[in-house]
């Protein structure tokens, strides 16, 4: 098993935006049981089909955040900007055959706006420091050659909220008196595909002083497809992506997991670049509303 | 006097929670407030284009009916043509020329976690090729012809339902030549055919997809109802007349093939939700052009709400006249057509009819080797068609062959009206 390790301590002090929008499709619709309606009642149906698609979004793939969403934003005050959230729309709206007023609703949700403004909201928020650690493995030997052209943007794609985290894993060893070393923890990864949790959990500790501190091992397993039946000169590889959240005081541990991610591109290291970005993208959206949820 | 509003929502959450997060609550409130004028700002305050929103749709190329095994039986020549010549390619190129009107095609992978679920193919689901000798006046003459039929189909790789179905015009390149044709002149026919043009006409089958697809409509939403075809009866009077290529691939291909023209039929003609028969390469081929989402798909299609049955009774030829000139015979198709309502507690007849489609059709002398099956295959594809257009009204040609007495025609009448409350529900 070929691997490459990547670690990310990166220390995020304020707020930044990734600069990175991310617009998702989503779909809703709602029931109004009256036989009269107005123009607003039309209106007021249309956001709340659109209310309920985002909802229903966060549903499918992000409980962390629908339960975030439920419990701790007004859903009138949603509904009232449900209009800002979203790109473009399309809406079906008919009277059943009970009589009842149907309104169907198709729309881009502007996803990362709206959780970059969620993350704003969080930076108010005690401080997080969050300890990662990134490796990815393959089990063919090929990866091995080209994985220093690989980049990891994880920590980027965290960006925003409340996190810190640090790069700087030689500010760590000496923090903790060497008992974090990168290069064990690499080798240790290489032998078991584990890694031991107490120096990490010791680092985060000691860069977080008395505040609360995480660690997270994330690992990126990956395996080439080969080429996509119908555009030959495209690779495929799929990525099956997790990350284990450990809290540094009292182990507490939660796994998420970001599965099926497929990278395409026109040789096989364009396609695990672009597999590793959807999938850190993906798994730093799913880290940052586990964080949220704790707010 | 108050008016009573009852809103009924998609899901039902949880709000037992709220109260316990009350102190919290009051805080956040006024932090999202102050937020929320941001996002009007930030926005320059933009408000959303209603109406605005095309669905992003994966290209899935050029697919066939049935499984990888009907390949070889049902489209040897269309299927090697489709890939020694990159036609997935070419299909696309044409596509970028003249995209849809309301739906943006994707060559690229889609992520389903980005709310993506619609795929669509040209689905080729006929190919059949008629070489026939002929001798006049002495003279021995070789007509062939090449057929080929595909459809436009979209497919809700979430609801495993096809949410629209549109029939490409059959094309049927008819030529006569002096010797045999040969194999290399056929292959290339097919090519012409699928590409170029059709017996002079200036577009080929792509053209006429690329054409349907710049017409078709958004995707519809799919429905929580919905009809499939379940079975597929050949009886044994339908066995004597069937190719020999077809009784030798255990009758499986040509089941694929009758529940697919059904499914087609119907979904064409009453503009309902649909599932295919069974989860086929063109199924596959689909749904692989989605990933993400944390499920695997089902290689088994969900449980219709209506299934259809439909018994292929039997074939008949009953001569009619035979003189110099050539011969005329009947050709009819007789079948059984039911819909039931799959229901967990059982079976429901909604509809079971018997129904038949008979035509003349003359043969002049001297024609050999002439495939009476296509008369046989013909009728059956009209007779499907007119089950689902003809059965309104006891005045059409296809009620009155029926041949149905006052009770029979006012029993017809009574299943045909669930027949269509069950399309109404059915409806996209």
């Amino acid at each position: 098993m070929s691997f490459i390790r990547i670690s990310a301590l990166v220390v995020f002090a304020m707020w930044a935006s990734t600069g990175f929008a991310r617009d998702v499709r989503i779909e809703g619709y709602s029931i109004l049981a009256v036989t009269q309606v107005s123009d607003s009642d039309k209106e007021q149906q249309v956001s709340e089909a659109l209310y309920q698609g985002v909802l229903d979004y966060y549903s499918d793939t992000d409980p962390n955040m629908l339960h975030f969403i439920e419990t701790k934003i007004p859903k009138a005050l949603m509904q009232k900007n449900i209009s800002k959230l979203i790109n473009e729309y399309r809406v079906d709206q008919a009277f059943d055959e009970r009589g009842r007023l149907v309104t169907d609703v198709v729309a881009s949700f502007k996803k990362s706006d709206f959780e970059q403004r969620l993350q704003k909201l969080a930076s108010s928020r005690e401080e997080i420091t969050l300890v990662v650690v990134e490796f990815l493995q393959s089990t063919e030997q090929r990866l091995s050659a080209a994985r220093s052209t690989f980049s990891l943007p994880l920590s980027e794609s965290l960006s925003g909220g409340n996190l810190v985290v640090s790069t700087q894993y030689d500010e760590l060893s000496d923090r903790t008196g060497g008992m974090f070393n990168f290069g064990l923890m690499e080798k240790e990864f290489v032998n078991s595909g584990n890694v031991a949790i107490a120096p990490l959990n010791a680092a985060a500790k000691a860069k977080a002083g008395g505040a609360k501190a995480y660690s997270a091992i994330v690992t990126h397993t990956l395996t080439f497809v080969g080429v996509d039946n119908l555009r030959q000169e495209i690779h495929q590889v799929k990525l099956h992506s997790t990350a284990t959240i450990i809290n540094a005081h009292t182990n507490e541990r939660t796994t998420l997991e970001v599965a099926n991610t497929l990278g395409e591109g026109e040789s096989e290291a364009l396609a695990t670049q672009s597999g590793i970005n959807i999938a850190s993208r993906k798994l730093a959206g799913k880290i940052k509303s586990h964080f949220l949820q704790k707010l | 006097m108050g008016v009573m509003y009852s809103i009924q929502y998609k899901a039902v959450r949880n709000q037992a929670d709220l109260p316990r997060i009350a102190g919290f609550f009051a805080l956040f409130i006024l932090m999202l407030t102050c937020a929320f004028p941001g996002f009007s700002e930030q926005m320059g305050g933009q408000q959303p284009s209603k109406r605005g929103f095309t669905d992003t749709v994966a290209f899935a190329g050029i697919t066939f009916l049935g499984g990888k095994q009907d390949l070889a039986i049902q489209y040897p020549l269309t299927s090697s043509v489709v890939k020694n010549n990159n036609l997935n390619a070419i299909l696309y190129q044409a596509i970028l020329k003249k995209p849809p009107r309301n739906m943006t095609v994707s060559a690229s992978s889609l992520d389903k976690d980005d709310g993506h679920k619609y795929a669509m193919s040209m689905l080729i689901d006929s190919e059949a090729v008629s070489e026939e000798q002929v001798t006049l006046s002495k003279s021995t003459v070789y007509p062939w012809w090449v057929q080929l039929s595909a459809q436009l189909v979209i497919f809700d790789v979430e609801a495993s339902q096809l949410v629209y179905t549109k029939t490409l015009p059959i094309l049927r390149c008819t030529d006569i030549n002096s010797t045999a044709v040969s194999r290399e002149a056929i292959v290339q026919r097919v090519e012409d055919m699928l590409t170029n043009n059709v017996c002079g006409d200036h577009q080929g089958l792509i053209q006429y997809f690329v054409d349907a697809l710049y017409q078709a409509p958004a995707p519809a939403k799919a429905s929580l109802v919905q009809f499939a075809v379940a079975d597929v009866i050949v009886g044994d009077k339908a066995l004597p007349y069937l190719p020999q290529r077809l009784k030798e691939s255990g009758l499986d291909v040509y089941r694929r093939y009758v529940a697919n023209q059904l499914t087609k039929a119907m979904s064409e003609t009453q503009n309902i939700a649909v599932q295919p028969y069974t989860a086929d390469q063109s199924v596959l081929q689909m749904q692989g052009r989605f990933f993400g989402g944390e499920q695997t798909y089902k290689l088994t299609l969900p449980r219709p709400y209506y299934k259809v049955i439909f018994t292929l009774r039997g074939f008949k030829k009953v001569p009619y006249s035979k003189n110099r000139a050539g011969e005329s015979n009947y050709y009819g198709v007789f079948s059984e057509l039911a819909v039931v309502k799959n229901l967990k507690r059982g079976d429901q007849d909604v509809f079971r009819q018997q129904l038949k489609y008979v035509t003349n059709e003359k043969i002049p002398s001297g024609f050999f080797s002439h495939e009476e099956w296509y008369f046989f295959d013909t009728n059956l594809l009209a007779l499907i068609y007119k089950a689902n257009t003809e059965t309104y009204d006891d005045r059409t040609e296809f009620m009155k062959a029926q041949g149905f007495d006052r009770t029979q025609q006012r029993a017809f009448f009574k299943q045909f009206e669930k027949l269509k409350e069950a399309y109404a529900s059915c409806r996209l």
